[in-house]
């Protein structure tokens, strides 16, 4: 409820409108206005508190992480679904027991432990500020087709943005590069590393293709309708064949050196999509365009990943028949643009009921801290919680990208984990603490910093 | 009791004036809430809102729908007149489109009042329209009678960017600039507003007639504006010409001066969490709502997008997590922009004598998997979930 002060404000405003209320030029500012005790309070740590480890929000280089530790009493989301009670013991990084019989070490009073939320498709790293232009590394502009150029060759491990998406449990994302039409290779990164070597889960997490209007434009050989995309791509496909596997007839001349293949960085490129070595990450929201997606992607046997699918609702069964995953951000399916007139809210429901693969992302790189809020948005539209926990805790991602080193907390698993102080996907919960591979994460970024120098006013 | 009115039944009413009210009847006659609590009347028609959660309709400080309605595109961007950097004379109502697919969508969250603002590409853009999300083909009908006039202005990066390019030397580059443009335009207006009344009156300007209009009060003013710097330039013009900045929007970096906010009497409408799409808007720390209100100030959660106005109460959740205590921040999103509007007379609570504006929740609202139910605006049902399904018309 508003304070006495609050309503005498309040009803000076009142008047407004009837009378103009006339201030001098030069009206005394209250010396201070400090924050009420109890009714501001924040979760982050305050500077001094071992969890604050320093400013950036790296774990300090110098300092030797402490990688064995127990935090017991606490309601655990494993990853895939389950929940146990009780607490984890870490041993060198990695989960050495974990439930009802761990006790012991930090009590974290009824608390939720969940493996940490991992954004399916962002530009973090690659974008400071939409409107600096000196800010932007996410779009190799130079030529519509760009499968060679690398995200982890531009990935700014020190944006400011990372700290802020951590500082609510998002621990790591798939970066794409965007534009053109085949816009270059995504990366899984880690949100907790001071270099892009140590920072880099997966350098080659796939090849991302704007297919739809997405893939049209002005580039250098960018198509410039929809009859142009499937066309391009088609002719890229046809263009890097699979080699022809030796002639058993043809004879071999003795003592002759078998000649390597030589490929152009782009050519092996192709050449490990059209040998399935690299997935395909293809930007579709229209119904339609899912279907030639699809039909694409089956014609040149290419392991396929969908990456929006707004309207995917309406094509669901195609897509599980399929059994291409879906990188699905919930809110962005909104009837705002002409490829996404039929999008739902039902939309994660409905592709998860037919047994769609899906991992969630949040959209917009300043904001992956509304991963957790996208996917109670599709709890609300009828998305099983646990399913949602699946989607949004990194549990699908780590199927779709086997080997990535999170997303299910279990005995021998690297100790990737955060806490909440409640249901994770809730607008209302904080995350409080998080680790990634047993070390403890500093949950202080540039925002944490200006409210502290702004907590009160001097 | 007219055969019009309804009882909402067993309903745990959040009145947003008051603290929760579990399981209390509410009683609407003719668009009217006409009793909150005691006994429940005979012979009236019943709806059954057991374990359900009935607040006052969500009133969003910044829309930009039917400006800029669904599908975007060239073809239906109406929000921004930037033909030159004072365009006051343009009426958000007159480039309004009514059958903007979001407003049905807006109805199906729960909210029930809007102010539509031109864009922020000018220094004054233009007079708001504050609407009620009433179903209409036209926009008269929707026009919330008796709300006070209002109008928009922006500053720092957008105009800047607008006419900055521009090789005109008329136009502005820089934010000294900007508040040089203002005080001449308001200086002009100051002279046309003594002249108008005098014996021999200018030839009328439509421009300058809406901001004399501005200097006697009678026109509330929405700033948009990020930074610090920014809104301690526009009370200090402000202050000279004697007009009153009654809301500052998106305002992320209020909190810095919150003090200066609360001496002017003048409130925000911001977000729970954007940040960092520009310059302005890098400092912006999503706690910065709950220090801002800490300080007294009156703060409206505002959505600026046809997207998040859907989720209003999911908004609000998020000033929680952020500091705001769950009382201020359900204010956030009716009671205190209907005060900033000026309408807290008729709406923003749940109140006898207030319009029968309400929300109908299966959960509680800052609950982030509740939906809205029902939505009526004067005691009317403009959206139900169990007839029409999903705002998108799947079930």
């Amino acid at each position: 409820m508003a304070s006495a002060s609050r309503r005498d404000l309040l009803a000076g405003l009142g008047a407004l409108g009837a009378g103009l209320v006339v201030r001098s030029a030069h009206a005394a500012f209250p010396k201070d206005v400090q924050t009420s005790p109890g009714t501001f309070t924040s979760p982050v740590p305050p500077a001094g508190d071992p969890r604050a480890v320093d400013e950036g929000g790296y774990i300090a280089a110098e300092r030797p992480a402490r990688t064995t530790w127990t935090v017991s009493n606490a309601h655990i989301l494993v990853g895939d679904g389950t929940v146990v009670r009780g607490g984890v013991r870490v041993e060198g990084g990695r989960i050495a027991a974990l439930g009802p019989g761990v006790t012991g070490g930090d009590d974290l009073g009824g608390a939720t432990v969940f493996p940490g939320f991992f954004d399916g498709g962002s530009s973090i790293g690659l974008v400071e500020i939409d409107l600096e232009a000196g800010t932007h590394d996410e779009a190799e502009s130079s030529d519509g087709v760009v499968p060679a150029a690398r995200v982890v060759d531009a990935y700014n491990p020190a944006s400011a943005l990372i700290p802020v998406a951590r500082r609510q449990g998002v621990l790591g994302g798939l970066v794409l590069p965007s534009g053109g039409l085949v816009s270059g290779t995504a990366a899984w990164m880690c949100f907790a590393e001071a270099t892009v070597e140590g920072a880099t889960w997966d350098a080659a997490a796939g090849v991302v293709i704007q297919m739809g209007r997405g893939g049209t434009g002005g580039l250098p050989n960018q198509p410039k309708s929809r009859m142009g995309v499937a066309l391009k791509l088609r002719e890229l496909l046809d263009a890097h064949k699979l080699p022809e596997p030796p002639d058993p007839k043809a004879k071999k001349k003795k003592g002759e050196p078998e000649k390597p293949e030589e490929l152009t960085r782009t050519q092996q490129v192709w050449r490990a999509v059209r040998e399935r070595k690299r997935k395909v990450i293809l930007g579709v929201d229209r119904a339609d365009d899912i279907l030639t997606a699809i039909a694409l992607a089956r014609e040149y046997g290419l392991d396929a990943v969908l990456l929006g699918a707004a309207e995917g609702h309406r094509v669901a069964r195609d897509i599980a028949a399929s059994k291409f995953p879906v990188l699905l951000a919930p809110t962005s399916t909104q009837p705002s643009g002409w490829d996404t007139l039929q999008a739902s809210y039902a939309n994660a429901a409905r592709l998860e009921r037919e047994g769609v693969p899906l991992v969630f992302r949040a959209g917009g790189p300043h904001n992956l801290r509304e991963l957790p809020t996208e996917a109670c948005l599709a709890v609300a539209y009828g998305l099983p919680h646990e399913a949602a926990v699946r989607a949004a805790c990194g549990h699908n991602a780590a199927k779709v990208w086997s080997g990535l080193p999170f997303g299910t907390l279990a005995v021998d698993r690297p100790a990737t984990l955060a806490v909440a102080d409640g249901d994770p996907l809730q607008p209302r919960t904080r995350v409080l603490r998080a680790w990634i591979g047993g070390s403890e994460l500093s949950l202080r970024s540039r925002q944490t910093t200006l409210l502290e120098r702004f907590r009160t006013l001097r | 009791m007219t055969p019009a009115a309804f009882v909402i039944l067993h309903a745990t009413v959040l009145p947003v004036s008051g603290p929760a009210l579990p399981d209390t009847p509410v009683v609407v006659d003719e668009g009217r809430i006409v009793q909150v609590g005691g006994a429940v009347p005979g012979g009236v028609r019943t709806v059954d809102a057991t374990g359900q959660y009935l607040t006052p309709g969500f009133i969003d400080l910044h829309s930009h729908m039917g400006v800029y309605p669904w599908p975007g595109g060239g073809g239906t961007s109406d929000g921004n007149e930037a033909v030159e950097p004072f365009t006051p004379r343009v009426r958000a109502m007159d480039s309004f489109d009514p059958e903007d697919p979001a407003l049905a969508r807006a109805r199906a969250g729960g909210v029930t009042t809007i102010q539509v603002l031109p864009g922020s590409a000018n220094l004054v853009g233009g007079q708001a329209a504050i609407l009620k999300l009433r179903p209409s083909r036209t926009v008269e009908p929707m026009q919330f009678a008796g709300a006070p006039r209002a109008i928009k202005m922006a500053c720092g990066e957008n105009p800047k960017r607008v006419y900055g390019g521009a090789t005109d030397e008329d136009q502005v580059q820089t934010r000294m600039g900007e508040l040089a443009m203002l005080r001449e335009e308001f200086t002009r207006a100051r002279e046309y507003a003594a002249a108008r009344g005098g014996k021999a009156p200018p030839p009328q300007d439509l421009d300058l007639d809406v901001l004399a209009d501005v200097l006697a009060g009678k026109v509330r003013v929405n700033l948009h504006c990020y930074r610090s710097h920014d809104i301690a330039g526009w009370f200090r013009v402000a202050d000279e010409f004697g007009f009153r900045i009654v809301t500052v929007h998106h305002a992320l970096e209020t909190y810095k001066v919150r003090d200066l906010l609360a001496a002017h009497g003048t409130g925000i409408a911001t977000w729970p969490d954007w940040w960092g799409f520009k310059q302005e808007a890098f400092d912006g720390i999503p706690e910065g709502a709950a220090l801002v209100s800490s300080a007294g100030v009156p703060v409206a959660t505002h959505s600026d997008s046809s997207s998040h106005v859907q989720r209003f109460n999911v908004e609000a959740a998020k000033m929680v997590r952020y500091g705001m205590t769950e009382a201020d921040a359900l204010e956030s999103i009716t009671l205190d922009p209907a005060r900033l509007l000026g309408v807290d007379a008729w709406v923003g609570s749940v109140e006898v004598g207030k319009t029968a504006d309400l929300a109908l929740w299966n959960k509680h609202p800052l609950d982030g998997t509740a939906l809205c139910q029902k939505t009526w605006i004067d005691g009317v049902v403009v959206y139900d979930r169990a007839g029409e399904g999903t705002p998108d018309g799947l079930r």
